[in-house]
């Protein structure tokens, strides 16, 4: 029969009944009356047309079986069975589907998360193979700087035959004038690039290559997220202008916020190669070219490698990579499948990995709980399945009847857990993205995994059926008496001891997940509370194109600045670069920074020794250096660094020009002013040098704190005051900090919300199993207590057992943690790999939870009653 | 002559032959085989209707609500076209294997058969 007739026999499975009811009565009446007719009484015909007929539901049970009913029929009683007797244990009920829910729910949420930007395949992709062209490399194995838009452009030519198109694309950042000046996040694109992408405007039009002519008026197409944030959703946006840096962008068009472009956050504009140019050269005063990015749409036929022939040849003839310590000799290309570069791709993968082997570990704890509850639950049924089967129910029968309750409770605990994603998978998404949020950048939506959730389902289901089907199998044995005793044996393992291996392989992945969980919060702690060494919450970046002294003059007297200092690099910013260097005739690398007379001041950074940059020192960029505490204690140990020389290497465009020989003048605290969790830096160099000088283009604020907001609204209305073309966007460095710290506030929330599950798994768990064993052992208890046991020694009884799982699981799960954590320890070091919170905390934790598991179950055992106890069973 | 009961596995052929006859319900189909072999075929009536459930279900015959003759509402069956082809294989089938056994049954000696 086929599914769809079935379909809607079930569909109308009322009406079908009826029919069959409304047939047979026919039937009857017609027989009846035929009776009548040959000359029967009524009454008589009435009694042989049902004698003739026999027995109607017998009769309608063949046609619901010709019509394939009969097995939908006996599931259902089957069904209604199964739910009968999970509401007769609704403790066990209840528990299970909450444990399996919870791991199917966290495997939801983080593989949906993960899906849909590394599983999800652009359009384009479907049409033929997209490749990246990652990094370009010299001779040596160092990188090149990328390649310009119109040295793109130039080589495209040369790849006529091996491509269907050039995508020349680069992130840009572009702030929006006006009263509440934002960064706005887009994307500069060649003209093909769109239309290559079959990019379908929901008003106006798309960009194409008329936009990315020479000379063509800058034009530019906004993103849904940015029709709402920069526009305000204005139904009329087309044809109006939009300003950034006194640039008039002509909207062409908006895109329906399904289109995602081939990036993970979406874009909020488009502009094309040509406009990003032509705002560079007005906003910043500079020619300079940036490096775009280059993906190929093959033709048919033509591979990566065909590709590479003709690509590497044309880029080696560009006129720019011709000097020595420009040539490209060899280059990274790799096929793009997902939303991010291929490139970003294998990153986020690797990154990826902790984080499902803790996923995992979830899976396993919720799994050897369930088969545990499964158990004691087996335990208790098999007097009921023995008594059933001596009355003559079937082994199958017996099966179907587990088997039943335990899918039940599977799709119960799949139903559970697809809610739970389904409510907490975008407030997560967007929690862990906050900090992306607040600039203003609008994350793709989640999709719910269709195939994650059967996987997950799948294994629920597994583990819940073949741990449900263990009493059935041993219930139907030969030995019916033995099966009608309680904890009875199942074949040749005691289930007893079964559930004390199923217990303590469970804490023990809950140990090791919690101590791995420990690590990364302890990673994300340090990250959060290292010492900077000044004080981020009062000090602003005013984050000016370019900013002078005149400008300077005026923000001084904005009330509630205190102070302000001229820098090359502003603390926190991420990775800080290093310039070679020579000290003793040592070759090393220094990470350096160019300040003014009055950064160490505005900053609040201490001095150990020696004296701060004089103003004529800055002024004339005298060849003099201050040196971080620690670059003083690893490059001079035991002479007093103040007259030592350092010499700076220089190199054709960095920030030193020629070689320079400086001299140390002081010694400054240290401070962290790259990445946050590599803490502060190993060494640092502060040259003297003013605003405006090259390359000193940033301006630091100190504030008063308490007056953030409207010190905020005064400088940026001083900005536009000033030059409307040129607004600025102050940002504190507390909001850098933030910034810097989300994937470790990420991996902080995931490993916390991770290790609570495990944790509450493991004490629903061990609350279970104990309170089973003390049910299970009311006799003896019953047995202990009318000799004299004391409430007291009945407690410790039962602790004892528990504990002894706890301590079993901890040996057997902490050299897998040491494992771990020695694996971590280059990245970590060694203080925090081996942290003591996780290895003394977590085991602590683990104790507690299990105490208070069992402390209830151990005090009902206090109360068993010796009278009662001997009558049990 | 006196009744006898119906060949198991002929109930389905019977049906089909009393349906390819016109439109009818069940009880109708019934009467009509008992007609046609002079009341010498007795179906049990229960068995009728699941092997007009059978019969549909493989998509030989199809159902349809209607009046009776006596006005009042009845389930009635046609044969499809389907129907059609397989009653004319099965009663070929039938007349062979008929035709085969009365010549079994009329085998006089062993000499015959050499």
């Amino acid at each position: 029969m086929s599914l769809k007739s079935l379909w809607q026999r079930l569909r109308h499975r009322a009406r079908f009944e009826r029919e069959l009811d409304d047939e047979l009565a026919f039937h009857l009446e017609a027989r009846r009356e035929h009776l009548i007719r040959n000359g029967h009484d009524e009454a008589e015909a009435t009694r042989r047309a049902r004698i003739e007929l026999g027995m109607v539901e017998s009769h309608k049970d063949a046609v619901r079986a010709a019509h394939g009913l009969a097995w939908f029929d006996q599931w259902t009683g089957e069904l209604r069975r199964a739910a009968r007797s999970l509401a007769r244990s609704p403790l066990f009920a209840v528990s299970a589907i909450a444990i399996l829910g919870a791991a199917i729910a966290v495997n939801l949420v983080l593989f949906s998360i993960y899906g849909s930007y590394l599983l999800r395949t652009p359009e384009i992709v479907q049409r033929g193979e997209v490749v990246d062209l990652a990094d370009l490399y010299g001779d040596n194995g160092d990188r090149r700087v990328r390649l310009t838009a119109d040295e793109l452009r130039s080589i495209a030519p040369a790849l006529a035959e091996q491509s269907r198109g050039l995508l020349i694309s680069n992130m840009v950042r572009m702030m929006l004038g006006g009263d509440a000046p934002r960064t706005a996040y887009g994307m500069a694109v060649n003209g093909d690039y769109l239309p290559l992408l079959s990019a379908q405007p929901r008003l106006g039009r798309i960009l194409d290559a008329r936009d990315d002519a020479p000379g063509a008026a800058p034009t530019l197409l906004l993103g849904d997220a940015g029709w709402r944030a920069l526009a305000a959703a204005d139904p009329d946006i087309v044809g109006k202008t939009l300003n950034f840096g006194g640039v008039d962008f002509t909207v062409v068009g908006v895109m329906p916020p399904e289109f995602l472009d081939l990036q993970p956050l979406p874009p909020q504009f488009w502009i094309t190669t040509e406009g990003y140019a032509t705002w560079r050269g007005h906003y910043t005063g500079s020619d300079y070219s940036e490096g775009y990015d280059l993906s190929v749409l093959l033709a048919q036929g033509a591979s990566p490698e065909s590709l590479r022939q003709r690509l590497l040849p044309a880029v080696q003839a560009l006129p720019s990579r011709q000097a020595q310590d420009e040539r490209v000799s060899s280059m990274d290309l790799l096929p793009r499948k997902s939303l991010l570069a291929a490139e970003d791709a294998a990153d986020l993968n690797i990154a990826a990995i902790p984080v499902f082997g803790l996923v995992l570990l979830v899976l396993v704890v919720a799994c050897a709980n369930l088969a545990n509850l499964m158990l004691a639950r087996a335990t208790a049924q098999r007097q009921e399945l023995a008594i059933r089967a001596s009355v003559g129910a079937s082994r199958w029968r017996l099966m179907r009847q587990l088997l039943t309750e335990s899918g039940l409770l599977a799709i119960a605990a799949a139903a559970f857990g697809l809610v739970l994603c389904a409510l907490t998978v975008e407030p997560l998404h967007r929690y862990a993205l906050s900090v992306m949020i607040g600039l203003g950048m609008e994350p793709i939506a989640i999709h719910i995994d269709g195939r994650v959730f059967l996987a997950a389902t799948a294994l629920a289901a597994f583990t819940t059926m073949s741990f449900g089907l263990l009493p059935a199998l041993a219930a139907t044995n030969r030995n019916l008496a033995a099966g009608a005793r309680r904890d009875a044996s199942l074949g040749s393992i005691t289930p007893s001891r079964l559930r004390g291996v199923l217990m303590v392989l469970q804490i023990a992945a809950s140990l090791v997940l919690l101590v791995v969980a420990a690590l990364i919060v302890a990673t994300a702690h340090r990250a959060r509370h290292i010492d900077v060494g000044f004080d981020p919450a009062r000090l602003v970046d005013l984050r000016h194109p370019a900013a002078d002294a005149a400008l300077r003059a005026r923000i001084e007297q904005v009330p509630g600045v205190l102070g302000s200092t001229s820098a090359m690099r502003v603390p926190l910013y991420g990775w800080q670069s290093r310039t070679p260097a020579v000290v003793d005739g040592q070759s090393l690398a220094l990470g350096l920074n160019m300040v003014d007379e009055r950064y160490f001041g505005t900053l609040g950074i201490r001095f150990e020794q020696g004296r701060d940059f004089r103003a004529e020192e800055a002024q004339h960029r005298n060849d003099v250096a201050i040196v971080s505490a620690a670059t003083a204690a690893s490059l001079w140990p035991d002479r007093n660094p103040i007259g030592q020389r350092l010499r700076l290497v220089g190199e054709e465009g960095g920030f030193i020009g020629k070689d320079r020989e400086v001299e140390v003048i002081g010694v400054a605290a240290d401070i962290a002013s790259g990445l946050l969790f590599t803490g502060q830096d190993k060494n640092a160099v502060y040259l003297p040098a003013q605003l405006g000088q090259e390359a000193m283009n940033e301006l630091i604020l100190a504030i008063d704190p308490a007056r953030a907001e409207s010190i905020t609204r005064d400088l940026i209305a001083l900005c536009n005051e000033r030059n409307r073309a040129q607004p600025c966007e102050p940002w504190r460095l507390t909001s850098v900090a933030a910034l810097q710290r989300m994937p470790f506030e990420i991996a902080r929330s995931v490993a916390t919300a991770l290790g609570l599950v495990a944790l509450l798994i493991s004490a629903i768990g061990l609350y279970g199993v104990v309170r089973f064993t003390v049910a299970s052992r009311t006799r003896e208890i019953g047995v202990r207590v009318a000799l004299g046991a004391t409430p007291l020694g009945v407690v410790k009884l039962v602790l004892r057992g528990a504990l002894r799982q706890v301590a079993w699981g901890v040996a057997l799960g902490l050299p897998i943690c040491l494992l771990v954590s020695w694996i971590m320890r280059g990245t970590l070091g060694s203080a925090l790999a081996f942290a003591p919170t996780a290895y003394v905390g977590v085991p602590m934790l683990l104790l507690a939870t299990a105490l208070l598991a069992t402390v209830l179950p151990a005090r009902r055992a206090t109360r068993i009653a010796p009278t009662e106890a001997l009558r049990e069973d | 002559m006196s009744a006898a009961p119906i060949i198991p596995g002929t109930l389905d052929l019977l049906v089909l032959k009393a349906v390819s006859l016109g439109r009818e319900h069940g009880y109708g189909v019934l009467l009509r085989i008992q007609r046609a072999s002079q009341d010498v075929l007795l179906v049990e009536q229960g068995a009728l209707y699941p092997a007009l459930a059978r019969l549909e279900q493989q998509g030989l015959i199809e159902s349809e609500w209607g009046v009776s003759e006596n006005n009042r509402r009845a389930k009635f069956y046609v044969l499809t076209r389907d129907g059609k082809a397989r009653l004319k294989s099965d009663t070929a089938d039938w007349r062979r294997f008929a035709a085969a056994l009365d010549q079994v049954l009329a085998t006089p000696n062993l000499e015959a058969l050499a």
